[in-house]
């Protein structure tokens, strides 16, 4: 097959399952799906109240945005031939556009506020957040141990994996991580024009949601760069323990990731923001 | 949570410190419970950021919140809860100094009685 083709077929895969996934989520209309994802939304995130027209509307929206997000960054990805962490970089700039277009209150409507300054570990738990940078921590680690493993034996001389490579995939680590949290910090503290508790609450539980998508690009950028550098620590010259560390470490971070993110929804996680931003009900 | 009405006849910044003051007083927000800065509330509000400092002015002239540099604007508490503060206070001391609970009462009182200093 060639390179064309395979493009070609890659794209009609991706294709097909965001239509799978849009459908599944009430992104591509019918309104029974919108609803039953609007209640999923509601329940998941321990919103208070019934589901109503309005909240349907914007469960739908968000999935729309986040799936056009998702699609922008899978495309991003094919024609770049680049990693597939792009793909939570669409999530996260899907996320950031759904926030952006949040309907407002409008001129002369009362207004409703949170009498506490917010902060970031009022949307997501503290241990989450420690997560997400110990996930970005294993780069400059693996980096490390890529530096100081010895060479030898018979592939001494065998070019391996260029300095300026590994230094490259450390940076694309630390940016991930920068622009998660500085787009983690910017929804957080972007104005709330809400008229009600309800809606309060409401924007709440869709900034969590925002948040955590944030998150997600360091944790998959993390991993991607993880498989990269477990490539370089297998380079032919490298010996000793390097060489099963870094066979290891991705599978191992891999699996830490979805330990995380099935305790954190087990654990209510979703519903954290309830606990820390009390809205009359 | 507050509210603001653009309809109601009462001044918007009567209306933002008279909220804050009956939470505060109610215990609702608890002392060291940090506000929202002037310019967050008043942009979540729809309020000019002038109208919100003059509120936070006022609840800080009646000893309620407290200004704290990078901390921003945090609740200090009721006359009451200062008094209970004090009490805590004077109670870990005598603890500390193995007084016996009668006389620390005794000492209380007769410092009360004695008025003013």
């Amino acid at each position: 097959m060639s390179e064309a083709a395979a493009t070609w077929v890659t794209v009609g895969i991706w294709t097909g399952a965001l239509l799978l996934a849009g459908a599944s989520l009430g992104a591509l209309g019918g309104a029974r799906l919108e609803h039953r994802r609007a209640v999923r939304f509601a329940a998941r995130c321990g919103l208070p109240g019934e589901v109503d027209a309005g909240l349907v509307r914007r469960v739908a929206r968000r999935q729309r945005f986040v799936l056009a997000g998702v699609a922008l960054g899978a495309l991003a990805s094919i024609a770049t031939k680049g990693s597939i962490a792009l793909i939570w970089g669409g999530l996260a700039v899907g996320a950031l556009a759904d926030q952006l277009a949040s309907p407002a209150a409008p001129d002369g409507a009362p207004r409703v506020a949170h009498t506490t300054g917010t902060r970031l570990t009022d949307y997501v738990p503290g241990w989450l957040l420690g997560a997400v940078v110990a996930a970005f921590a294993c780069s400059p680690l693996l980096a490390l141990l890529w530096v100081l493993a010895p060479r030898g034996g018979v592939d001494a001389d065998v070019p391996g994996t260029p300095g300026t490579e590994v230094a490259g995939l450390v940076a694309v680590a630390a940016t991930a991580l920068a622009g998660s949290l500085l787009l983690a910090r910017f929804l957080v503290r972007r104005r709330q024009r809400v008229s009600s508790a309800a809606d309060l609450a409401t924007d709440d539980a869709f900034r969590a949601q925002a948040v955590r998508d944030a998150l997600h690009l360091t944790a998959a950028t993390s991993l991607a760069v993880a498989f990269a550098l477990s490539l370089a620590l297998h380079d032919p010259a490298v010996q000793g323990v390097a060489r099963p560390v870094g066979g290891w470490a991705p599978i191992v971070l891999l699996l830490a990731a979805v330990a995380v993110g099935t305790v954190h929804e087990a654990g209510g996680g979703p519903r954290y923001w309830r606990g820390r931003l009390p809205v009359p009900a | 949570m507050i509210s603001f009405d653009p309809r109601s006849p009462i001044p918007p910044y009567e209306q933002v410190r008279a909220q804050l003051a009956r939470q505060v007083q109610s215990g609702e927000l608890a002392p060291g419970t940090r506000l929202p800065s002037v310019r967050r509330l008043a942009g979540d509000l729809g309020l000019a950021v002038n109208t919100v400092a003059r509120a936070y002015r006022e609840l800080e002239q009646a000893g309620l919140v407290a200004t704290r540099g990078r901390n921003g604007t945090v609740v200090t508490g009721t006359d009451e809860t200062r008094a209970v503060d004090a009490a805590a206070a004077y109670a870990a001391t005598v603890r500390g100094l193995g007084l016996p609970r009668d006389r620390a009462l005794e000492i209380v009182r007769a410092v009360l009685e004695a008025g003013p200093a």
